[in-house]
């Protein structure tokens, strides 16, 4: 198990791990912006960017993705690395003036404003409604679009997602909730002959998707997608009516 | 049929001797990208219908660039015992008096640019002689290759066949030297020999990076693992002539040879030419390349009955400039999006599909062959103490004579600008030179004494990088080069990263600031700010390196930035500055500028200087085009 220090405290680290995992676990804070544990490394958004002394040099790297080893000395926080985080947190907050988890991060890391021109978006292209959509869900409904300063996430083309499962996983990940979700009794689709009803529907704004809800068979209440319990009762081998009742009326 | 012997080789040797030195006269028509936008592809055409309709009978081939831009399309002849002798430009309209002329066994003199006696050749022991004995008088006109300026400084490695050799043609190549290098190394060299003699050179990648190859070549050849893979990179996506294309497109040879003796070298069966989208010829020729070498069993199982195995697969990929680069190509090769990602572990030890993986850049490959060929002491006997054989150098910009050279390490920046590029154009000075590419820098006018060495670049503050030479005459404004690269590089970034992302976006607004003028001393500190979180904070290269032309700018040319910051453009290049005004003492009241102005903001009487009015003004230029006596001005 390699021995490193953070900061100037010895640590014993477990192999394998990165400097982030590692120093969260010793109570070392660095600040994150596109890190979840339970999503591989994306290396974007260059937060936790700290200094490693590998004996032979010392450089600048994102603690997130950064693996220990044997003798390496982690400073978390100098002046190099304070200005490098305070710059990256007010060009967030200029293209994000008004997301709060940008502002809260701004005010912990002592940036009051911005000197750029600001912009009025809320997505900080943090990627981990991507990564949990691909890695956790499986669905791969969302990628992103576009590349340089009109990078955007997306669904497929900007039309509608034939892969989301409306599970709403990449809703409760985004940090600047600008993912919206919403159940509506009254869906209505319009056609080339006019407009239809369709009853319960999921709505996953964002992505242009609207996924009709399966009503229960007995309470006739919404279950969830259609969509979602297809592919969930295939992935987990269920019979074709297992999830035809609701939570309640299965009691 | 197959070569699996030296022998076979020699033989094949022969059969594209007759085809580079047939009995008849041999017409060769410069064909890259470059040549035939300058309309070489009806020049042939022409050629063709010309020969066919005076009954001369004559071999036509396409072959490479000899990187003569200004003189394009080239055309070069070899009658038998006759010296080769190249003209240009040939035009459609000129090719019937051309041909004539040498139906009749003579020469075109009016279009004659200069005469080769013998054939260039890295590795006959003895050059092949087009001509024997003295020169013909009549010929003595027409100058010698060895004393065209344009030549003279020359070395040529990875250009050594471009313009003999049909570059669809595997036997010419072969007549050439070709493959022997790789019979060289599969036969009589082990691996480790091989990897040996390419560190012993001293090559470096020509990528921009500068890494030493052999190291490279080690590190991944020593990583642990199974599979491993060879990669040549051909994005060049930024702004310039296109040398590696160029250099692809007139011997794909060289480089699939260099790639298949690294395959041998690392260990890997499997190798893979990345080559951006939108680029036609120089995927066809590579396609052809690879079936020719594979059909000769120089790819496939049992290499020249080595038991070495190799294939390679060309993967077509996006056009972006952000697709060069390595971990973004990696990501485009195994189909996903050419995103950067962050390589803590090294792409030698962990690339491709996890795999121990070499990426070099074309012209690294094209040295590969000549240095194993003619020896790692031969190659490094070229150059400077740690920059070692040529560089392809593509010049452009405000240059008399836009072209492309291949010149050795430490030769001055002077000298090719003056000498290859032929200075600049008539009534123009040279204000600054760009190298490097986006991610390069701009040096002042002074700095042409630098020598071309990655130290002293590096030291100047600039990169070679892929080998791109901008000159920048009086006419431009710096601020408004700053801007364009920053542009550039805005619509070029992958967007994953914020310093860059977010920071590039910024960097571009405060550029502008001094384009229209309300530029100040703060906007420059926090340019300076910002660079330094874009330098350290970035993900991939381009990001840390994107603030570095505007930086430089600053930095030797604070004066116009400063002037910028007082509502003037010096150059009369940002619109919004411009205020124009006419010079009485030069203007010889001509009129023109009035007939020429869209919208009537200048008037006068005949015989005194003309009045213009800024508020009807809207800033096109076009009284300054007409002006025969520069009397406009800003
Ligand atoms: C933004 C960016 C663009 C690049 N574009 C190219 C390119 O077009 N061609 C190239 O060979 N290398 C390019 N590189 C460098 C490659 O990442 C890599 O270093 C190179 O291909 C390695 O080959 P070499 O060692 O032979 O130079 C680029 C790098 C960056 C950061
Ligand atoms: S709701 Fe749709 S897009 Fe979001 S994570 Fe689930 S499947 Fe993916
Ligand atoms: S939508 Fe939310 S989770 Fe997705 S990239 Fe933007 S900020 Fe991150
Ligand atoms: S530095 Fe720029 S190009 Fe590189 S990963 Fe970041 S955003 Fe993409
Ligand atoms: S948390 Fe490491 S780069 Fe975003």
């Amino acid at each position: 198990m390699p021995q490193l220090t953070i900061d100037g405290k010895q640590i014993t680290a477990p192999v394998g791990a990165t400097i982030l995992q590692v120093a969260r676990e010793n109570g070392i804070d660095i600040p994150t912006f596109c890190h979840h544990e339970a999503l591989e490394p994306w290396g974007a958004c260059r937060l936790c960017i700290v200094e490693v002394d590998e004996g032979s040099r010392t450089r600048l790297v994102t603690s997130c993705n950064f693996p220990v080893k044997e003798g390496l000395a982690v400073t978390t926080k100098n002046k190099s690395i304070i200005a490098i985080r305070k710059m990256i947190i007010e060009l967030l907050l200029t293209r994000c003036p008004n997301a709060q988890a940008v502002r809260q991060m701004a005010d912990k890391l002592g940036v009051t404003g911005t000197r750029f021109p600001i912009e009025n978006e809320f997505c900080i292209l943090c990627g981990m409604c991507v990564r949990v959509c691909k890695e956790i869900v499986g669905a791969q409904a969302i990628s992103f679009a576009s590349r340089g300063g009109n990078k955007k996430v997306a669904s497929p083309f900007f039309k509608r997602s034939g892969d989301c499962i409306g599970c709403g996983a990449c809703v409760y990940v985004c940090p600047t909730q600008c993912i919206t979700m919403n159940d509506v009794t009254e869906a209505t689709d319009v056609y080339a002959e006019g407009t239809e009803q369709v009853g319960y529907a999921r709505v996953m704004n964002n992505w242009r998707t609207r996924l009709p809800l399966k009503v229960c068979k007995s309470c006739g209440n919404p279950i969830a997608p259609e969509f979602q319990l297809q592919v969930l009762g295939k992935k987990a081998g269920l019979a074709p009516d297992a999830l035809d009742l609701c939570q309640g009326c299965k009691e | 049929m197959r070569i699996s012997t030296a022998a076979d080789l020699e033989r094949l040797k022969q059969e594209g001797h007759k085809q580079l030195h047939p009995d008849t006269v041999r017409i060769m028509v410069g064909t890259a990208t470059c040549c035939l936008a300058r309309g070489a592809g009806k020049v042939i055409k022409a050629i063709e219908r010309e020969a066919a309709a005076q009954k001369f009978a004559c071999t036509i081939v396409p072959v490479g660039c000899i990187g003569l831009c200004h003189q394009e399309p080239t055309v070069e002849v070899i009658q038998p015992g006759k010296p080769r002798i190249a003209y240009g430009p040939v035009t459609v309209e000129d090719v019937p008096e051309f041909i004539k002329a040498l139906a009749a066994g003579g020469v075109d003199k009016k279009r004659a640019l200069f005469r080769s006696e013998q054939e260039y050749s890295l590795f006959a022991a003895e050059p092949y002689r087009y001509a024997q004995g003295a020169v013909a008088d009549d010929l003595k006109e027409i100058p010698a290759y060895s004393d065209v300026p344009f030549y003279k400084k020359q070395v040529k490695i990875c250009l050594r066949n471009a313009g003999t050799i049909n570059p669809e043609s595997i036997e010419e190549y072969i007549a050439m030297g070709g493959y022997a290098a790789l019979a060289k190394a599969v036969t009589q060299m082990t691996p480790e020999q091989v990897i040996h003699e390419v560190t012993k050179s001293n090559l470096r990648g020509r990528g921009g990076g500068g890494f030493s190859t052999g190291k490279k070549w080690t590190e991944c050849r020593k990583a642990p693992g199974g599979q491993r893979y060879v990669l040549c990179n051909v994005s060049e996506g930024d702004p310039g002539i296109g040398m590696h294309k160029s250099l692809l497109e007139s011997d794909p040879h060289t480089v699939l040879e260099g790639l298949i003796i690294g395959g041998y070298a690392i260990g890997a069966a499997q190798g893979y030419i990345y080559i951006s989208s939108g680029y036609p010829l120089g995927l066809k020729r590579l396609q052809k390349a690879i079936e020719q070498a594979a059909a000769y069993g120089l790819l496939g199982t049992n290499i020249l009955g080595s038991g070495f195995n190799f294939t390679v697969t060309i993967k077509e990929g996006g056009g972006a400039y952000v697709c060069g680069e390595s971990t973004a190509l990696m990501a485009g090769l195994e189909g996903r999006i050419g995103e950067p990602r962050p390589k803590y572990i090294h792409t030698a030890v962990k690339g491709l599909w996890d795999s121990p993986s070499d990426l070099n850049n074309v012209e690294t490959w094209a040295n590969v062959p000549v240095i194993i060929g003619k020896g790692a002491d031969w190659f490094s006997g070229i150059g400077t103490g740690s920059s070692k054989g040529t560089k392809v150098i593509g010049i452009s910009g405000s240059v008399k004579t836009p072209c492309l050279v291949e010149v050795p390490m430490g030769t001055l920046f002077k000298e090719i600008f003056n000498e290859m590029g032929g200075g600049v154009p008539a009534k123009r000075k040279l204000k600054a030179f760009q190298t490097g590419g986006p991610s390069g820098g701009v040096l002042p006018a002074r700095m042409l004494s630098l020598n071309l060495d990655y130290e002293e670049m590096g030291k100047a503050g600039t990169n070679l990088g892929s080998g791109g030479f901008i000159a920048i005459d009086d006419r431009a404004c710096m601020v408004d080069i700053a801007r364009f690269f920053t542009q550039f590089l805005l619509e070029e970034s992958c967007g994953k990263c914020v310093p860059c992302r977010e920071g590039v976006k910024r960097l571009l607004q405060l550029i502008n600031n001094f384009t229209i003028g309300i530029g100040t001393e703060e906007h420059l500190t926090l340019i300076k700010e910002l660079a330094f979180a874009m330098e350290k904070a970035s993900l991939c290269d381009l990001g840390k390196t994107a603030p570095s032309v505007v930086q430089y700018a600053i930095k030797y040319f604070k004066d116009e930035f400063e002037a910028h910051m007082q509502g003037q453009c010096p150059a009369g290049v940002c619109k919004d500055l411009i205020l124009y005004s006419i010079d009485a003492k030069l203007c010889t009241a001509c009129g023109a500028c009035i007939r020429a102005c869209p919208v009537n903001a200048i008037s006068g009487d005949p015989g005194s200087a003309p009045t213009l009015d800024m508020k009807k003004c809207i800033k096109c230029g076009a009284c300054k085009e007409v002006c025969d006596v520069e009397a406009i001005t800003t």
